[in-house]
């Protein structure tokens, strides 16, 4: 990896006489693939595994698998069937199987169609606990600009582990508060205008997701298996995120050599910055596997872990940088419009409805408890 | 002056007799008295001991001891082998020996030769000049002599004569190998061996003969052949081309002899090739060649027929290089200006060389001005280099240093983008070659090489790599057919690597190999229509795989001790180039190997059946210093075969059986300098190549070549990597590789047009190459165990070079490259993890990028082409990429709002212009 970057930055030199066109995307070869992903941990669950088929890239689609049968089973010979909740997600029950920590873990899959499915049967390794999560202001070049953005870059420690072969995978969810552009006025529809009295409500939001960013580590190459100030995403000032408080609950699992291998594997598939493609890309091979054809392709993977996590708060210092809605102040035919769709109004004109409704923008309106 | 003297005694000497008087072969008596003796002594003690009265001028007889190699020479013999290479000539009269340079012929009037002629010395077989010898001009090649060669009264009236040669450099008296010999009447082809010897068959009769060499003035003159003898020829080194075209390359084997694909440049066409940034670079010409191939605009190494990388192998003399290129790829680490020639060999490789299954590049230094001292150099936006040469001692030894740096820094610190910005990088080499002569028989040359890159890169990383090389070679004549070279060599590539940007696990690497060989090669004609190779080499390849360390107080990295790993190999070989007839010409060898792999080591068995991984170790060996720890016996073979149909048309073939036992470890597209070389041992075997391949040659008026060449190539135990492969900290590199093989095919047309104001070449090929990573036994295998394309598998590829001269002194040169797009490995799937959508990929290199077009264009422009000038200069203005055409260097994928976009990066995507200056001691063509 090492060596790729020196490349990357001749390559950026040379970028300055260079330059990225988009191509088409077309799958002609598409094959459909099963995709699995589901982890256990020594959390206690409902544990949830979700099964969806490949879509070819030009229709990019969440393909569930409906109608599977899921079992997990342990070492000792417990098992629970796991009940599909949604469409492709099925799911362990409040009471059911409970992940311990040196127990192993394997899951069946029996499809619609008669083929059966398995992983080998995998350990939960101790938990190391996470140390300290942190963040600090950074600058990074934009792509493609040259302009530097300011921003968090988070970074991570942990505990010393009892291993001196640990292999860490971590994985993040953020919340942040934020609000819309403008606080939302009246409305007109159908002729009919309505007054917004509490201009808060639809103006402030919380929003809570996961983030793609995968990020790995082994411990088998440094003296002591603890890892101090692993740098992590960066959030940049370009994005509501940075608006109000932004959150993050970090994931650290502990997990063995071939899961970290695949994570692994993955993180270089996610993160944006796989840039330069001086090694070729190649299929991530799932742990699930066809038992009856061992060539089959299946992708995902079945994930056993232990857990620790950590949430921290950060009370952003540096402002954003976003540009405000436009507002539209020709309110020529407006009753007319109003006829066929509702209107939004504040200040002294006419906006489009996420720019007053922060739950536009994936947020909800309820303060989350940890807040 | 020196041969006022002997020059009058001659003369009397021809006026006191007459009559013709037939030769005496005198021998030396107790010749065991002569042997320390140089030569005036040798001289002196003739005259005192034998009845032969030798007459010379003391003070021109060099001061070299005798060389009295075969008991049996007669004392004529004795002097001629001792004294032709410093251009004296001997001549006879009964028993008075004339020793005299021959530079007075020049000096002469014309009618000294007719006195000699009229002594009717029939048996003579030295060249014996008629008429005025006189240049008709200074730049063309035709000299107005007549030679007459062989006995007038011979009987052998209609039979075929032979005559017998050697074409020797007027400078400093060594061979001039593989010259041309061209006989105009019968447009008749010869080639010169490796030694300047020669044969020719002809009938009796008149003929017109022209010897050529790169780089050398081409003499042409008249022979009268009336019995089989001898015709020595020296040519003189080109001191001043006014009119003659550069020869843009030179194929000039093509159709003489057995060589198949083989390539010769001089700088001079290189000079005048466009080039990026003004740097020129024997790499970028190559990769004009057919069947020379290369991932991108960034990538140091090349793919010659369809092999990976590794399997090309370069010798800067003697000397293996082990890394060429600077900053990554884009410059090659050789200061042109030292370079006398390059050679390229990608079909049968000769037999004195072996260990790399796909090409040589053979690359000659200059030697040192043994006159005058000399110096050139150069300015480009990137770099300045340097090169000064002369004379040790006066027509005897000789220096040559050369020098080049860079000053790239600036350009770094005018970019925008922080993280360059933040960077450095930079780059030097350097080359000293010295030459000996001793005597005319000895010489001892060394040569040094070194090249340094060191960068500092704004995202936490140093790095430095280099190499340094060494080698000291004795060159010994023992007599005109045979010729040994000893040589001592030792070549080191390393790199240093420091990771700083996270302080935990900030660490310091380091990988050096070093190469020590010591070889003889021997040349011998026997027969004259024998050309024997044979010889020995022994190498040891010492591999530092570096201590892996942490770097600063923060970081907690584990030290880790990369054993070192060290391999023994073993090879002698013979080789012989037989001309039946002289339309018929084979060429056949064998190199017998052992290869050992060497302790200490500490080696580990993998249970057998299963994948080499980690968890399938069942015991481990620990092997004591110098211990053999696997031996490999191989042996190589080479056959080859050319047959002239016509005199200007021939079919050659070629089979070649070869062995790799070391290769690089790297699993990216292009070289990087972290990658390691990797010597063969218990696990890995040693790679086995054969290439079988066809050609049909063709030639109009010496002037327009047309070469076909079709080839098959097959490597077994091709060294593949498997996907997400981690070599640099890797203790066990076995459980990354799968050994599998690689299948070569392909066809090259070449075109080329060698004189004129219009010279250049096309040249279009087609190529194949499969890689298929498959080990059954162990149950590994890569791409699902599909046979997939290597990744610079490009079936089609056109390269066109031009140079049109518009006058003499300005001329313009073109590139046009044409080739297919390389194969990727595409997406063609998505799925979600972790609610975020992931690309599924295609199998390995199933998709190809669009295809590569590029034009460069370049003027050139020189200074005032007198012959007495103190220094001279030129400019060179170049455009690479003309169309600013956006050709794709990589394709990359990016999940933008749930939708995936792919991408397609060009490097260089527009014109680049660059502008260079160079000056030079001396006129345009010293």
């Amino acid at each position: 990896m090492m060596t790729n970057k020196v490349f990357i930055l001749i390559l950026i030199l040379l970028t300055v006489a260079s330059c990225e066109e988009e191509i088409d995307l077309v799958s002609d070869k598409f094959e459909e693939s099963m995709v699995v992903e589901g982890m256990i941990t020594n959390k206690p669950g409902p544990y949830t595994v979700r099964i969806s088929k490949t879509a070819p890239v030009d229709k990019p689609e969440y393909n569930p698998y409906s109608g599977c049968i899921v079992i997990i089973r342990d070492n000792s010979g417990n098992s629970e069937n796991l009940t599909e909740v949604s469409p492709g997600v099925y799911k362990t029950s409040e009471t059911g199987m409970q992940g311990q920590t040196g127990n192993s873990y394997s899951l069946e899959i029996h499809t619609p169609e008669g083929k059966v499915y398995a992983t080998d049967y995998q350990e939960i390794k101790q938990p190391v606990a996470i140390d300290t999560v942190y963040a600090s202001v950074e600058y990074e070049d934009e792509l493609g600009s040259n302009n530097d953005v300011p921003g968090y870059r988070f970074y991570l420690s942990t505990e010393t582990a009892n291993s001196n072969d640990t292999y860490f995978v971590w994985m993040f969810e953020e919340t942040y508060e934020y609000t819309a552009d403008y606080q939302l006025a009246s409305t007109l529809y159908k002729g009919q205008w309505e007054y917004n009295f509490d201009p808060d409500t639809l103006y402030r939001c919380w929003r809570t997701r996961i983030l793609g960013n995968v990020f790995t580590e082994q411990t088998t190459n440094l003296s002591v298996p603890k890892i101090t100030d692993k740098p992590l995403f960066f959030v940049d000032n370009k994005t509501k995120r940075l608006q109000i408080r932004y959150s993050i609950q970090a994931r650290q699992y502990i997990v063995n050599r071939d899961t970290y291998l695949f994570w692994d594997n993955i993180k270089d598939r996610l993160s944006g910055g796989n840039f330069i493609q001086l090694e070729q890309p190649f299929q991530v091979e799932s742990n699930v596997y066809n038992v009856n054809n061992n060539e089959e392709s299946v992708l995902g993977y079945f994930t056993v872990a232990s857990v620790s996590e950590k949430r921290i708060f950060i009370d952003p210092s540096i402002p954003i940088n976003h540009e405000k809605c436009f507002i539209d102040t020709e309110l020529d035919y407006i009753y007319q419009m109003s006829m066929h769709e509702k209107l939004y109004f504040a200040g002294n004109g006419m906006v489009d409805k996420y720019c007053v409704d922060c739950r536009e923008k994936g947020g909800k309106t309820t303060e989350p408890d940890f807040w | 002056m020196n041969f006022v003297k002997p020059l009058i005694l001659l003369f009397f000497s021809f006026l006191l007799c007459n009559n013709a008087v037939s030769q005496e072969n005198v021998y030396l008596e107790n010749i065991n008295d002569y042997k320390q003796l140089n030569l005036l002594q040798f001289l002196e003690k003739v005259n005192r001991n034998t009845n032969i009265r030798c007459f010379y001028n003391k003070d021109s007889i060099p001061d070299i001891q005798i060389s009295l190699t075969n008991d049996s020479l007669t004392i004529y013999e004795i002097l001629e082998e001792n004294l032709e290479p410093f251009n004296f000539s001997i001549t006879r009269n009964k028993n008075n020996y004339f020793v005299y340079k021959k530079e007075i012929r020049t000096q002469l009037g014309s009618n000294f030769y007719d006195v000699i002629k009229k002594k009717n010395r029939t048996k003579q077989e030295d060249e014996i000049t008629k008429g005025k010898d006189k240049y008709l001009k200074t730049y063309e090649d035709y000299i107005n002599k007549t030679i007459e060669i062989g006995e007038k009264n011979n009987s052998n009236q209609q039979g075929y004569c032979k005559i017998n040669g050697m074409v020797i450099n007027s400078e400093n008296g060594d061979p001039v190998p593989q010259a041309t010999i061209h006989v105009l009447e019968e447009n008749k082809y010869k080639a010169a061996d490796v030694l300047g010897n020669y044969g020719l068959r002809l009938k009796r009769g008149e003929y017109t003969i022209k010897i050529s060499s790169i780089g050398f003035h081409s003499k042409k003159f008249k022979v009268k052949l009336y019995s089989g003898g001898k015709l020595n020829t020296r040519l003189d080194k080109k001191t001043y081309m006014l009119d003659e075209a550069v020869v843009l390359s030179s194929r000039h084997n093509n159709k003489r002899q057995t060589e198949m694909g083989f390539e010769k440049i001089s700088p001079k066409s290189m000079k005048k090739i466009p080039v990026v940034m003004g740097e020129q670079d024997v790499i970028k010409v190559a990769l004009l060649l057919p069947g020379v191939q290369s991932v991108g605009e960034l990538s140091s190494g090349f793919n010659v027929r369809g092999s990976p990388s590794d399997q090309n192998i370069f010798y800067i003399d003697d000397l293996p290089v082990y890394n060429v290129s600077h900053l990554f790829g884009l410059f090659t680490s050789f200061n042109s200006d030292a370079i006398d020639n390059f050679s390229m060999y990608k079909s049968n490789i000769p037999i004195e060389y072996g260990g790399r299954l796909s090409s040589l590049f053979d690359i000659s230094v200059k030697e040192g001005n043994l006159e005058n001292f000399s110096a050139r150099g150069g300015i480009s936006p990137v770099s300045s280099k340097v090169m000064v040469e002369g004379p040790m001692k006066k027509g005897q030894s000789s220096y040559l240093v050369s020098g080049r740096t860079t000053y790239s820094d600036w350009i770094f610190n005018k970019i925008k983008n922080l993280d360059v910005r933040n960077s450095s990088a930079s780059f030097s080499d350097a080359l000293i070659k010295l030459r000996f002569g001793l005597d005319s028989l000895n010489k001892i040359n060394f040569i040094s090489y070194a090249s340094n890159d060191k960068s500092d890169l704004a995202f936490g990383i140093k790095n430095q790599y280099g190499n340094v090389g060494v080698g000291i070679s004795w060159n010994h004549r023992f007599n005109g057919t045979i010729k040994s070279e000893l040589s001592l060599l030792y070549s080191n590539y390393n790199f240093k690597e420091e990771t700083y940007n996270i302080p935990y696990k900030a660490s310091k690497h380091s990988f050096g190999i070093n190469h020590t060989e010591l070889k003889l090669n021997i040349f011998h004609k026997y027969k004259s229509v024998h050309h024997l190779k044979y010889g020995f080499n022994s190498v040891l390849y010492n591999l530092n795989n570096g201590d892996l360390l942490p770097a600063g107080d923060e970081s907690v990295i584990k030290p880790v001790d990369l054993k070192p790993e060290q391999g023994w190999k073993n090879t002698i070989f013979l080789g012989d180039e037989w001309e039946i007839t002289s339309d018929f010409v084979i060429n056949g060898g064998l190199r017998a190997t052992i290869y050992s792999y060497l302790g200490p080591q500490k080696v580990y068995s993998y249970r057998p059946g299963c994948p080499r991984e980690a968890n399938y170790i069942t015991d481990t060996t620990n092997y004591k210093d110098f211990s053999f720890i696997k031996n490999y016996p191989r042996l190589d073979y080479r056959l080859s075969g050319k047959y002239s149909l016509k005199s200007d048309l021939s079919v050659k073939a070629s089979y070649n059986k070869i062995h790799q036992y070391i290769y690089m470890l790297s699993n990216s597209i292009s070289i990087s300098p972290t990658d390691k070389w990797k010597l063969s041992d218990s696990h890995l075997k040693p790679m086995e190549g054969h290439q079988f391949s066809t050609g049909l040659y063709k030639q109009f008026n010496n002037d327009i070549e047309i070469s076909l060449e079709m080839y098959y190539k097959k490597v077994n135990n091709l060294v593949d990597y498997k996907d997400g492969a981690e070599f640099v900290f890797n203790e066990k590199p076995e459980t990354d590789i799968i050994q599998g093989n690689l299948n070569a095919y392909g066809a090259e047309l070449m075109l080329k047009k060698k004189k004129g104001d219009l010279s250049g070449w096309i040249n279009y090929s087609y190529s194949r190459s499969i890689v298929e990573a498959v080990n059954e036994k162990r149950g590994e295998y890569n791409n699902q165990g599909m046979p997939y394309p290597a990744n610079y598998d490009k079936p089609h590829s056109v390269n066109m070079t031009l140079n049109y001269d518009i006058t003499r002194q300005i001329n313009i040169s073109t590139n046009i490259v044409y080739s297919t797009g390389r194969p990727v490995t595409y997406p063609t799937s998505v799925y979600y993890l972790n609610n975020t959508q992931i690309t599924g990929f295609s199998q390995k290199n199933e998709y190809r990028m669009k295809d590569y077009f590029r034009v460069d264009l370049s003027l050139n422009f020189e200074g005032n082409l007198k012959k007495n000038k103190f220094a001279h200069s030129s400019w060179s203005v170049s455009f690479y990429n003309l169309t600013s055409r956006k050709n794709p260097y990589s394709l990359y994928f990016e999940n933008q709002e749930g939708k995936l976009k792919g991408y397609r990066l060009s490097i260089l995507g527009t014109i680049i212009p660059s502008i260079r200056y160079n000056l030079k001691l001396g006129n345009y063509d010293d």
